[in-house]
Protein backbone atom coordinates (compact mmCIF):
# COMPACT_ATOMS: atom_id res chain seq x y z
CA UNK A 1 0.00 0.00 0.00
CA UNK A 2 1.47 3.33 -1.02
CA UNK A 3 1.34 6.31 1.27
CA UNK A 4 -1.53 8.68 0.64
CA UNK A 5 -3.93 6.04 -0.64
CA UNK A 6 -6.74 5.00 1.64
CA UNK A 7 -6.91 1.33 2.33
CA UNK A 8 -10.43 -0.06 2.15
CA UNK A 9 -9.69 -2.24 5.15
CA UNK A 10 -8.39 0.82 6.99
CA UNK A 11 -11.77 2.59 6.95
CA UNK A 12 -13.52 1.64 10.15
CA UNK A 13 -17.04 2.32 11.27
CA UNK A 14 -17.64 2.15 15.02
CA UNK A 15 -21.00 1.60 16.65
CA UNK A 16 -22.27 4.89 18.00
CA UNK A 17 -20.15 7.10 15.75
CA UNK A 18 -22.28 10.15 14.94
CA UNK A 19 -23.28 10.92 11.36
CA UNK A 20 -23.12 14.71 11.46
CA UNK A 21 -26.39 16.56 10.84
CA UNK A 22 -26.05 18.69 7.72
CA UNK A 23 -28.53 20.92 5.93
CA UNK A 24 -29.52 19.09 2.76
CA UNK A 25 -32.36 21.23 1.42
CA UNK A 26 -34.75 24.11 1.93
CA UNK A 27 -38.01 22.98 0.39
CA UNK A 28 -39.01 25.14 -2.58
CA UNK A 29 -42.04 24.88 -4.86
CA UNK A 30 -39.67 24.31 -7.78
CA UNK A 31 -38.13 21.33 -6.00
CA UNK A 32 -41.57 19.86 -5.23
CA UNK A 33 -42.61 20.23 -8.89
CA UNK A 34 -39.36 18.66 -10.07
CA UNK A 35 -39.88 15.72 -7.70
CA UNK A 36 -43.55 15.35 -8.67
CA UNK A 37 -42.55 15.03 -12.33
CA UNK A 38 -39.59 12.75 -11.66
CA UNK A 39 -41.48 10.44 -9.29
CA UNK A 40 -44.76 10.51 -11.20
CA UNK A 41 -46.73 11.83 -8.20
CA UNK A 42 -49.07 14.61 -9.33
CA UNK A 43 -50.99 14.88 -6.01
CA UNK A 44 -51.87 18.62 -5.80
CA UNK A 45 -51.41 18.80 -2.00
CA UNK A 46 -47.68 19.01 -2.85
CA UNK A 47 -48.10 21.91 -5.29
CA UNK A 48 -51.34 23.84 -4.71
CA UNK A 49 -51.91 25.69 -1.43
CA UNK A 50 -55.69 25.94 -1.87
CA UNK A 51 -56.01 22.17 -2.37
CA UNK A 52 -53.68 21.48 0.57
CA UNK A 53 -55.70 23.71 2.91
CA UNK A 54 -58.98 22.23 1.69
CA UNK A 55 -57.54 18.83 2.67
CA UNK A 56 -57.03 20.13 6.22
CA UNK A 57 -53.28 20.68 5.92
CA UNK A 58 -51.54 23.83 7.18
CA UNK A 59 -50.21 24.45 3.66
CA UNK A 60 -48.30 22.75 0.86
CA UNK A 61 -46.42 19.73 2.22
CA UNK A 62 -43.39 17.96 0.77
CA UNK A 63 -43.70 14.42 -0.60
CA UNK A 64 -42.73 11.93 2.11
CA UNK A 65 -40.65 10.11 -0.48
CA UNK A 66 -38.71 13.30 -1.28
CA UNK A 67 -37.60 13.51 2.36
CA UNK A 68 -36.95 9.75 2.39
CA UNK A 69 -34.80 10.20 -0.72
CA UNK A 70 -32.78 13.02 0.85
CA UNK A 71 -32.18 10.84 3.92
CA UNK A 72 -31.08 7.88 1.77
CA UNK A 73 -28.72 10.11 -0.23
CA UNK A 74 -27.15 11.40 3.00
CA UNK A 75 -26.54 7.82 4.12
CA UNK A 76 -24.98 6.78 0.80
CA UNK A 77 -22.74 9.84 0.75
CA UNK A 78 -21.61 9.29 4.34
CA UNK A 79 -20.33 5.85 3.33
CA UNK A 80 -18.81 7.10 0.05
CA UNK A 81 -17.04 9.99 1.79
CA UNK A 82 -15.52 7.74 4.41
CA UNK A 83 -14.03 5.70 1.57
CA UNK A 84 -13.01 8.76 -0.46
CA UNK A 85 -15.30 7.60 -3.27
CA UNK A 86 -17.52 10.60 -3.93
CA UNK A 87 -17.77 11.19 -7.67
CA UNK A 88 -16.40 7.78 -8.58
CA UNK A 89 -19.69 6.24 -9.67
CA UNK A 90 -21.79 3.55 -8.12
CA UNK A 91 -19.64 0.58 -9.03
CA UNK A 92 -16.67 1.62 -6.93
CA UNK A 93 -18.76 2.39 -3.85
CA UNK A 94 -20.69 -0.82 -4.30
CA UNK A 95 -17.43 -2.76 -4.27
CA UNK A 96 -17.11 -1.90 -0.58
CA UNK A 97 -20.65 -1.72 0.82
CA UNK A 98 -23.90 -2.61 -0.94
CA UNK A 99 -27.22 -1.22 0.27
CA UNK A 100 -29.34 -4.20 1.29
CA UNK A 101 -32.39 -2.46 2.76
CA UNK A 102 -33.74 0.93 3.66
CA UNK A 103 -36.66 1.32 6.06
CA UNK A 104 -38.22 4.76 6.46
CA UNK A 105 -40.85 5.92 8.95
CA UNK A 106 -42.79 9.12 8.35
CA UNK A 107 -43.42 10.87 11.69
CA UNK A 108 -44.29 14.43 10.75
CA UNK A 109 -44.95 16.70 7.82
CA UNK A 110 -42.36 18.83 6.06
CA UNK A 111 -43.85 22.11 4.83
CA UNK A 112 -42.94 24.32 1.90
CA UNK A 113 -40.07 26.56 3.05
CA UNK A 114 -38.88 24.17 5.78
CA UNK A 115 -35.18 23.45 6.06
CA UNK A 116 -34.21 19.76 6.12
CA UNK A 117 -31.26 18.51 8.19
CA UNK A 118 -30.16 14.88 8.03
CA UNK A 119 -27.83 13.04 10.39
CA UNK A 120 -27.77 10.23 12.94
CA UNK A 121 -25.31 7.56 13.91
CA UNK A 122 -23.75 4.20 13.10
CA UNK A 123 -26.19 1.79 14.76
CA UNK A 124 -24.04 -1.31 14.37
CA UNK A 125 -21.09 -2.54 12.38
CA UNK A 126 -19.50 -5.93 11.83
CA UNK A 127 -17.07 -7.13 9.16
CA UNK A 128 -19.96 -7.92 6.84
CA UNK A 129 -22.85 -5.65 7.88
CA UNK A 130 -23.19 -1.95 8.58
CA UNK A 131 -26.37 -0.28 9.83
CA UNK A 132 -26.98 3.48 9.86
CA UNK A 133 -29.75 5.06 11.94
CA UNK A 134 -30.69 8.39 10.38
CA UNK A 135 -33.17 11.17 11.07
CA UNK A 136 -34.49 14.15 9.14
CA UNK A 137 -35.23 17.20 11.28
CA UNK A 138 -36.69 20.58 10.43
CA UNK A 139 -35.45 24.04 11.52
CA UNK A 140 -37.38 23.64 14.79
CA UNK A 141 -35.38 20.47 15.57
CA UNK A 142 -38.53 18.36 15.15
CA UNK A 143 -37.92 14.85 13.78
CA UNK A 144 -40.01 14.36 10.64
CA UNK A 145 -38.57 11.12 9.29
CA UNK A 146 -36.44 8.27 10.60
CA UNK A 147 -34.63 5.62 8.58
CA UNK A 148 -32.55 2.49 9.00
CA UNK A 149 -30.12 1.73 6.18
CA UNK A 150 -28.49 -1.68 6.15
CA UNK A 151 -25.38 -2.27 4.03
CA UNK A 152 -23.60 -5.57 3.43
CA UNK A 153 -20.28 -6.61 1.90
CA UNK B 1 -62.98 -6.45 9.40
CA UNK B 2 -64.36 -5.45 6.03
CA UNK B 3 -60.96 -4.97 4.45
CA UNK B 4 -59.30 -8.11 5.86
CA UNK B 5 -60.79 -10.19 3.04
CA UNK B 6 -58.52 -8.40 0.56
CA UNK B 7 -55.35 -9.92 2.02
CA UNK B 8 -53.61 -11.82 -0.77
CA UNK B 9 -55.24 -9.78 -3.55
CA UNK B 10 -52.79 -8.92 -6.33
CA UNK B 11 -52.62 -6.00 -8.72
CA UNK B 12 -52.04 -6.41 -12.43
CA UNK B 13 -48.46 -6.87 -13.64
CA UNK B 14 -46.95 -3.61 -14.93
CA UNK B 15 -43.76 -2.95 -16.84
CA UNK B 16 -41.51 0.10 -17.20
CA UNK B 17 -38.51 0.83 -19.39
CA UNK B 18 -35.80 2.63 -17.43
CA UNK B 19 -34.13 5.44 -19.37
CA UNK B 20 -31.15 7.63 -18.62
CA UNK B 21 -33.52 10.60 -18.87
CA UNK B 22 -35.71 9.29 -16.02
CA UNK B 23 -32.68 8.43 -13.89
CA UNK B 24 -31.21 11.90 -14.46
CA UNK B 25 -34.53 13.62 -13.70
CA UNK B 26 -34.83 11.69 -10.44
CA UNK B 27 -31.21 12.44 -9.56
CA UNK B 28 -31.85 16.17 -10.06
CA UNK B 29 -35.04 15.99 -7.99
CA UNK B 30 -33.26 14.45 -4.99
CA UNK B 31 -30.18 16.65 -5.29
CA UNK B 32 -27.67 14.08 -6.50
CA UNK B 33 -26.74 16.17 -9.51
CA UNK B 34 -28.21 19.61 -9.03
CA UNK B 35 -27.58 22.89 -7.29
CA UNK B 36 -30.68 22.37 -5.15
CA UNK B 37 -28.80 20.34 -2.56
CA UNK B 38 -25.05 20.77 -3.10
CA UNK B 39 -24.35 18.89 0.12
CA UNK B 40 -25.79 15.78 -1.55
CA UNK B 41 -24.12 16.08 -4.95
CA UNK B 42 -22.43 12.77 -5.73
CA UNK B 43 -20.72 14.23 -8.80
CA UNK B 44 -21.60 11.01 -10.58
CA UNK B 45 -21.58 11.38 -14.39
CA UNK B 46 -25.03 10.94 -15.96
CA UNK B 47 -24.06 7.83 -17.92
CA UNK B 48 -22.94 6.12 -14.71
CA UNK B 49 -26.21 6.71 -12.83
CA UNK B 50 -28.08 3.63 -11.71
CA UNK B 51 -30.34 2.83 -8.78
CA UNK B 52 -27.42 1.94 -6.52
CA UNK B 53 -27.05 5.73 -6.24
CA UNK B 54 -30.82 6.27 -6.37
CA UNK B 55 -32.32 3.61 -4.11
CA UNK B 56 -35.65 5.44 -3.74
CA UNK B 57 -36.14 5.46 -7.54
CA UNK B 58 -38.48 2.49 -6.94
CA UNK B 59 -41.09 5.01 -5.72
CA UNK B 60 -41.86 5.54 -9.41
CA UNK B 61 -43.57 2.20 -9.40
CA UNK B 62 -46.51 2.63 -7.04
CA UNK B 63 -49.39 2.15 -9.49
CA UNK B 64 -49.95 -1.35 -8.14
CA UNK B 65 -50.37 0.08 -4.64
CA UNK B 66 -52.88 2.67 -5.84
CA UNK B 67 -54.72 0.08 -7.91
CA UNK B 68 -55.18 -2.13 -4.83
CA UNK B 69 -56.24 0.74 -2.55
CA UNK B 70 -58.83 1.83 -5.13
CA UNK B 71 -60.04 -1.76 -5.47
CA UNK B 72 -60.52 -1.90 -1.69
CA UNK B 73 -62.59 1.28 -1.79
CA UNK B 74 -59.99 3.19 0.22
CA UNK B 75 -60.25 6.93 -0.37
CA UNK B 76 -56.77 8.17 -1.20
CA UNK B 77 -57.43 11.50 0.58
CA UNK B 78 -58.00 9.55 3.83
CA UNK B 79 -54.68 7.77 3.88
CA UNK B 80 -51.26 8.52 5.33
CA UNK B 81 -48.02 6.99 4.13
CA UNK B 82 -46.76 5.58 7.43
CA UNK B 83 -43.66 3.61 6.42
CA UNK B 84 -41.75 2.67 3.31
CA UNK B 85 -39.23 -0.13 3.20
CA UNK B 86 -37.08 -1.34 0.31
CA UNK B 87 -35.04 -4.52 0.14
CA UNK B 88 -32.48 -4.69 -2.65
CA UNK B 89 -31.36 -7.83 -4.43
CA UNK B 90 -30.08 -6.04 -7.52
CA UNK B 91 -30.35 -2.68 -9.25
CA UNK B 92 -31.74 -0.95 -12.34
CA UNK B 93 -29.76 0.88 -15.01
CA UNK B 94 -30.72 2.69 -18.21
CA UNK B 95 -32.04 0.24 -20.79
CA UNK B 96 -33.42 -2.22 -18.26
CA UNK B 97 -37.11 -3.12 -18.37
CA UNK B 98 -38.63 -3.82 -14.98
CA UNK B 99 -41.85 -5.69 -14.23
CA UNK B 100 -43.66 -5.32 -10.93
CA UNK B 101 -46.78 -6.51 -9.18
CA UNK B 102 -48.25 -5.52 -5.83
CA UNK B 103 -50.07 -7.66 -3.26
CA UNK B 104 -52.10 -6.83 -0.16
CA UNK B 105 -49.71 -8.50 2.29
CA UNK B 106 -51.34 -7.75 5.64
CA UNK B 107 -54.13 -5.68 7.18
CA UNK B 108 -54.63 -4.90 10.85
CA UNK B 109 -57.52 -2.90 12.20
CA UNK B 110 -57.92 -0.91 15.41
CA UNK B 111 -61.15 0.63 16.62
CA UNK B 112 -61.09 4.20 17.85
CA UNK B 113 -63.75 6.77 18.74
CA UNK B 114 -63.16 8.48 15.43
CA UNK B 115 -63.66 5.28 13.45
CA UNK B 116 -61.69 2.27 12.34
CA UNK B 117 -57.95 2.68 11.84
CA UNK B 118 -56.45 0.31 9.28
CA UNK B 119 -52.77 -0.47 8.76
CA UNK B 120 -52.48 -1.80 5.22
CA UNK B 121 -49.17 -3.36 4.18
CA UNK B 122 -48.67 -3.54 0.43
CA UNK B 123 -45.72 -5.43 -1.06
CA UNK B 124 -44.34 -5.00 -4.56
CA UNK B 125 -41.76 -7.32 -6.13
CA UNK B 126 -39.54 -6.06 -8.94
CA UNK B 127 -37.94 -8.21 -11.62
CA UNK B 128 -35.85 -7.60 -14.75
CA UNK B 129 -37.87 -8.43 -17.87
CA UNK B 130 -36.16 -10.91 -20.19
CA UNK B 131 -33.74 -12.06 -17.48
CA UNK B 132 -36.11 -14.50 -15.77
CA UNK B 133 -33.80 -17.44 -16.39
CA UNK B 134 -30.87 -15.67 -14.76
CA UNK B 135 -30.07 -15.96 -11.08
CA UNK B 136 -30.03 -12.21 -10.46
CA UNK B 137 -33.25 -11.15 -12.13
CA UNK B 138 -34.87 -9.99 -8.89
CA UNK B 139 -34.32 -6.29 -8.31
CA UNK B 140 -35.96 -6.07 -4.92
CA UNK B 141 -39.10 -5.66 -2.86
CA UNK B 142 -40.96 -2.55 -1.73
CA UNK B 143 -43.14 -2.63 1.38
CA UNK B 144 -45.52 0.28 1.99
CA UNK B 145 -47.48 0.77 5.21
CA UNK B 146 -50.59 2.80 4.51
CA UNK B 147 -52.62 4.16 7.44
CA UNK B 148 -56.29 4.52 6.59
CA UNK B 149 -58.94 5.97 8.88
CA UNK B 150 -62.47 5.10 7.90
CA UNK B 151 -64.91 7.50 9.50
CA UNK B 152 -67.46 5.99 11.89
CA UNK B 153 -70.82 5.78 10.17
Amino acid sequence: MSAGLKSEAGVRFETGTPVEFISVATITLEQLKTFADAAGDPNPIHQDEAVAKAAGLPGIIAHGMLIASLVAQRGLLYIADRHGQRGMGAASAASVWTLRSCQTRFRGMTLLGDQVFVGGSVKSCTDSELCLELQAKNQKDEVTTTALMKFVR
Amino acid sequence: MLLKKYEGTKSGIKTFKVTQERLSAFARAVGVSSDAAPALSHEVPAHALDTRWLPTFLTLFREGDFELLTLMGVELRSVLHGEQEYEYDGYLKAGDEVSYQSIVAHITEKESKKGALHFIILETDFHLVGKESEAHHKVGTARSTIVYRRAAS
